[in-house]
């Protein structure tokens, strides 16, 4: 519970980030509800990877 | 679990190679200024226009030394027929200035009326007289009613070319009434405008400039109207008919297609409505593969793109920052009937659960 709350949080963060960037990015767009899931679904998947990179990392190194 | 963990992983970073990958394809595009070709599916390089930019790279290194300028891309154009050119055959750049700090000059030199084979008109000592043409600042839109009635003495005339009466007409329609400034309202002086001239049938202009006067009236119902109303696409269709009989080489393809989508601008050195064919070089910006929601960068390219030296080359229209945009929205819209998706299926599940 405790890591998913954790992610959700970060996936949100990291939504946010690419929300601004893609605003940034394309002034004339308007923003409307499928660039915002598609910014929270690349936030999440970002995070997800972020989670499966650190756990391959840190677990090749213990080995 | 653990090998699963690693193929996860492992794929997820061959994905983010590719984002990498494509982030490095995007500066490097923009560094080198040159879009691909596209030939069918496959995007290959111009390399005549990467050697056109080396050669004005090495012009700027040499401080202008060199006393013909144009010889660097004489040299990096073959003039083949059928292939393309590197060099617009319209366009060149001046001798420099003496003083090397003044910027470079555009001569443009103006296609012949008269012109009567599709082969491109030849530049030289017998060619036509050059005029020199001060660089683009703005672009004004203007409406035209019958072919051959621009009003002359403008750095450039477009044309926004709608094949028919839809959706996607309109919006764009909307787009230029709300981001291009009337020719009117502009600063520059007229041989420094890009006049986009949108065809407006004779016998509406009175309801039109009428309708201009209503108040509360927004691009969006303007542009719906206008397209439903005052578009003539009859102009349109012969503006089509003049660049495609016959058709240049860069726009071969499209002229064999259907042509129905759109919307298309076309953008020439010199009023180009009664011109038949339009000799290059020119810029016909298709728009038909484009996200509606994009038109509005689309149009922000476009007017980037007439203020350069080339107009031609689409260098601001085929950039990697608007193909990611493209799939963006692409993207996006299929995102939306997912989340109504989900949205109804947990609805459903919370209902039979309150039902137990």
């Amino acid at each position: 519970m405790k890591f998913g709350a954790t992610l959700t949080a970060f996936a949100t963060v990291v939504a946010i980030i690419y929300g601004v960037l893609f605003s940034v990015t394309y002034p004339r767009v308007e923003i409307d509800s499928g660039v915002v899931m598609l910014c929270a679904l690349f936030g999440f998947v970002t995070c997800l990877a972020a989670v499966a990179i650190w756990n391959w990392v840190t677990g090749s190194k213990s080995s | 679990m653990a090998l699963l963990r690693s193929a996860i992983a492992t794929g997820l970073l061959v994905i983010g190679l590719h984002i990498l990958l494509a982030a490095a394809a995007t500066e490097a595009a923009a560094a080198s200024q040159c879009p691909c070709i596209q030939t069918g599916s496959a995007c290959v390089p111009d390399k005549a226009c990467e050697a056109r930019k080396r050669a004005l790279l090495e012009r700027w290194k040499n401080g202008y030394r060199r006393s013909s300028p144009t010889g660097a891309d004489a040299g990096a154009a073959p003039s083949g027929s059928g292939k393309r050119a590197s060099a617009p055959k319209g366009f060149r750049r001046a001798a420099p200035a003496s003083d090397p700090g003044a910027g470079p000059v555009i001569v443009v030199l103006p296609p012949d009326k008269n012109f009567t084979s599709s082969a491109p008109p030849r530049l030289g000592s017998s060619g036509p007289a050059s005029t020199k043409r001060p660089r683009i600042l703005e672009t004004g839109y203007s409406h035209i009613t019958e072919l051959g009635k621009e009003v002359e003495g403008y750095g450039l005339y477009s044309y926004v070319i709608l094949p028919s009466d839809s959706n996607r007409a309109a919006l764009f329609l909307s787009e230029v009434f709300k981001d291009i400034p009337s020719i009117g309202d502009t600063s520059a002086k007229p041989s420094q405008l890009n006049a986009l001239y949108v065809p407006l049938r004779k016998d509406k202009q009175d309801d039109f400039a009428a309708m201009l006067k209503k108040p509360g009236r927004d691009a969006a119902k303007l542009g719906a109207e206008y397209t439903k109303t005052f578009y003539d696409y009859k102009i349109a269709r012969a503006l089509l008919g003049h660049v495609c009989n016959p058709p240049d080489p860069s726009v071969r393809d499209l002229c064999d297609g259907e042509m129905a989508r759109g919307p298309y601008i076309f953008t020439y050195a010199s009023p180009a409505s009664k011109i038949e064919p339009v000799p290059p070089p020119f810029l016909f910006v298709d728009l038909s593969d484009v996200h509606e929601r994009a038109f509005g960068e689309m149009l922000a390219a476009f007017q980037s793109q007439v203020k350069r030296e080339d107009i031609s080359d689409q260098a601001r229209i085929h950039t990697m920052r608007l193909r990611i945009l493209q799939v963006a929205l692409t993207a996006a819209d299929w995102v939306s009937p997912v989340q109504k998706a989900v949205a109804d299926i947990v609805r459903t599940a919370s209902g039979g659960d309150g039902k137990k």
